[in-house]
């Protein structure tokens, strides 16, 4: 009978009940299950697989301890058998001095001890002492699981030895098996990790928080060393590429692509017994938790003319004490608990350039952050903490933003105008008239080379600009401030001194006179995100 | 939690005042060139050559005390050991000295060597990034008193530097530069031709056009829009570039 030999040759070449079970073709929530719904699964499948079905539906109605019926017979066997096999193989401390035993004591070859030792106890205290130790806020949190190769290595070897044993046996679960693997330790696992550590598990793909388990084998590298028979070509080649595969020769996707070339005959040439008992079960090689990324925006200003965007270092050495960035992240910074941050903003000014009105648009990328829970309240508070921490920026409009709205900032520093006054210096004097002329021209286009100051790691270009509005007040007769709003990515210093004459038109030609910029600030930026807070 | 040290900068730590409020209205403001760059020279080395005149100059480097003989050595280091980024595309100067045409071609009258002088002092001008600028010395013939630009030309006999093109941030495809590489032939009213030679390793990245137009503007502005070339030494080597320029205080000396 099918389903009873099937089951008997599985369990003689040492699988555990849970492999057994997914074998068998079972992809409901009994594979979820504690022990006692898996042998009750296991019988439903035997007796399904025997053709019995009508059998099957008396016997688990009198909760598993059918009689009468021939598969009856079967199944008190195989929950024996069950029973045996997994009770003792839970601690891993077992498995070596069982080793040489028979079978049912040992490891699976399937999972290698994944759906075993994988589901402990003592398995689980590791896992929740790994999610507290991340010291993470999320409410929330899903499993990600990274296998062995050789697993799928078995995995394929003992479906090619059963469909040989049995060639009827019904092939469609091959395809989904290791993904079945994954889903069944996830499902018995997550509960039980949940209450451990207070926090909601989560089915399926939930990328806030994830803990990514990635489970090894010992002997992994021997296991595969087969393939080097089975598909010759393959892996003599990556064998000699060592900088491409230093670690992994043998991978998953390269196994499965091995043997969707190979026919189960050519198979069962080279590995024509069950793969052997592994000398251990898997171990946690690693437990990393991952928290999604969290967005911060506001609007900075800036009113020192001795303080760069970002920290500034010439050969290891910092140029100048602290930036923009340190001023707004470490104080945010000091709440969030990020692995690391990154800060950007809709273009940036000069460390000798103020940011004046409504400030410059920028946002703060924590990565891996711990606490993700910010009130409104405790955002104003940070706030707070930061304009009072210092006079030489001041940051408005703190909140939380979603990923999506970033592109924002971009757009704001390719598309929108920007407004400045730059104080110019006329050494041998201006002509009033030239000052008043300004305001009455039409818009100006300018043809601007990259920059010199800037050329050692720019490309260089020319690149055409607009001067949408001029206005200009005299301040004394050498000096005068000059009002303009500019198209995005205009060169404001340049357009005044003409960068030895790389920029035309140039204030000075416009003038007729020789001109240089003394102090230039931003008077406006143009982008009406992120949105105004009403602080 | 205040890292900075506002009080000891050099301007206040301005607040939402004013912008003329916010800097010393100094007359003195330093100009362009002035702010960003820094003079260093390079004297080229009078070379034996028939017909030639012209004293020996001092020695420029201390330390290599190099002699007639041994400068062919030098140079040849100079192409040869000096690791730069080189990449295929670049036109290598393995003969960057003074390659220029024996006979008269249509273009130019008939030249020989002797006409053409090479020992210009040149001020190579170092940005606060490593760029240079190659432009005359105040003490160069062609900025004597009295005397005239008629014409630049940035044909140097195997090279046109105005052929040079570069891509991308590392530009790519420029002609390579050594200090005895020729940017540009000067001509004067008064017959006389100067051969400018470039002083520093590095990436040509453009040649001032401007030049061919109005000539005037290098006697006009020769530290600012007057400027020859700009060059990008190779970011490794940290001084190296400079090895065969002198300070602005070493020149004053020197020279006077």
């Amino acid at each position: 009978m099918l389903g009873r030999d099937v089951h008997a040759f599985l369990e003689e070449a040492g699988c555990c009940s849970r492999c057994t079970l997914i074998f068998l073709g079972t992809r409901s929530d009994d594979l979820y299950g504690d022990l006692s719904k898996i042998y009750e699964a296991t019988e439903t499948a035997v007796s399904r697989l025997n053709g019995q079905s009508d059998e099957v539906q008396n016997s688990r109605q009198n909760s598993g301890t059918s009689e009468t019926t021939a598969g009856s017979k079967c199944s008190d066997g195989i929950k024996e058998k069950c029973l045996s096999s997994d009770e003792l193989v839970t601690e891993k401390s077992d498995t070596n001095e069982n080793s040489t035993k028979k079978q049912k004591f040992a490891v699976c070859v399937a999972c290698i001890g994944v759906l075993q030792w994988g589901c402990s106890e003592e398995a689980i205290k590791q896992l929740s002492e790994s999610i507290k130790d991340g010291g993470h806020d999320a409410d929330g949190f899903s499993l990600s699981l990274s296998l062995p190769a050789s697993i799928s290595l078995r995995i394929h070897r003992l479906w090619t030895l059963l469909l040989q044993a049995h060639p009827q046996f019904p092939v469609k679960g091959r395809e989904d098996h290791i993904g079945t693997v994954k889903d069944v330790w996830k499902n018995v696992v997550g509960p039980q990790l949940g209450a451990a550590t207070g926090k909601a598990f989560i089915h399926g793909t939930y990328h806030d928080f994830v803990l990514n388990v990635t489970c090894t084998y010992v002997n992994d590298l021997e296991d595969c060393k087969i393939m080097d028979e089975l598909c010759q070509t393959m892996f003599a080649t990556r064998q000699k590429q060592h900088k491409k595969y230093a670690n992994s020769v043998y991978s998953k996707q390269a196994i499965d692509a091995a043997f969707k070339k190979l026919s189960d005959s050519e198979v069962l040439k080279v590995c024509p017994s069950p793969p052997s008992t592994p000398s251990e079960a898997v171990t946690f090689a690693s437990l990393q938790c991952q928290q999604a990324p969290m967005y911060m925006a506001g609007r900075y200003n800036k009113y020192s003319r001795d303080l760069p965007q970002t920290p500034w270092f010439v050969e290891g050495e910092r140029k100048l004490g602290s930036s923009v960035q340190e001023l707004i992240c470490d104080i945010l910074d000091q709440t969030v608990c990020a692995e690391d941050l990154k800060f950007s903003s809709s273009g940036r000014e000069d460390v000798d350039v103020r940011c004046l009105g409504n400030g410059r648009p920028f946002v703060v990328e924590f990565i891996n952050p711990q606490r993700t829970k910010l009130s409104g309240d405790k955002i104003s508070s940070l706030q707070r903490t930061i304009n009072n921490s210092t006079k030489l920026i001041r940051v408005r409009d703190l909140q939380i933003v979603e990923k999506k709205d970033l592109k924002n900032l971009k757009e704001g520093e390719e598309e929108k105008t920007k407004a400045y006054c730059a104080l110019c210096i006329a050494a041998k004097g201006y002509d009033n008239s030239a000052l008043e002329a300004l305001s009455k021209m039409p818009q100006l286009v300018i043809q601007q080379k990259t920059p010199l100051r800037v050329l050692h790691r720019r490309p260089l270009a020319t690149r055409a600009r607009t001067i949408l509005s001029m206005k200009a007040h005299p301040v004394d007769q050498h000096f005068f401030k000059l009002h303009l709003t500019t198209q995005a990515g205009t060169y404001i210093k340049e357009f005044v001194h003409s960068d030895l004459g790389r920029t035309v038109p140039n204030l000075g030609e416009i003038m007729g006179c020789e001109v240089d910029i003394i102090a230039l600030d931003v008077e406006n930026v143009a982008l009406d995100w992120p949105p105004k807070c009403g602080d | 939690m205040d890292t900075t040290s506002p009080e000891s900068a050099m301007l206040p730590p301005a607040m939402e005042g004013k912008i003329e409020d916010t800097v010393d209205l100094n007359l003195q403001y330093p100009s362009v060139s002035e702010r960003y760059w820094t003079k260093y020279y390079f004297i080229p080395k009078e070379r034996k050559k028939p017909g030639s005149s012209g004293e020996e100059k001092g020695s420029m480097n201390e330390g290599t005390g190099e002699t007639e003989k041994g400068m062919e050595n030098v140079m040849k280091e100079d192409d040869e050991t000096e690791k730069m980024d080189v990449d295929s595309n670049h036109t290598e100067e393995k003969d960057d000295r003074l390659c220029l045409p024996r006979e008269g071609t249509a273009e130019h009258p008939k030249v020989t060597y002797s006409s053409l002088d090479s020992s210009g002092h040149v001020c190579v001008m170092v940005h606060t990034n490593k760029l240079c600028l190659v432009t005359l010395s105040d003490r160069h013939p062609a900025l004597a008193p009295g005397q005239e630009i008629t014409q630049v030309s940035y044909e140097v006999g195997k090279f046109n530097r105005l052929d040079n093109q570069v891509s991308g941030k590392g530009k790519r495809g420029a002609q390579m530069m050594g200090p005895q590489s020729p940017v540009c032939i000067i001509t004067c009213a008064d017959g006389s031709r100067h051969l400018v030679l470039a002083g520093v390793h590095g990436k040509l990245v453009e040649v001032n056009e401007r030049l061919l137009a109005n000539p005037k503007l290098l006697r006009e502005r020769p530290d600012a829009e007057g400027y020859l070339a700009v060059i990008l030494p190779p970011i490794k080597n940290g001084d190296g570039p400079l090895r065969r320029l002198i300070t602005a205080e070493q020149y004053q000396e020197m020279c006077s």
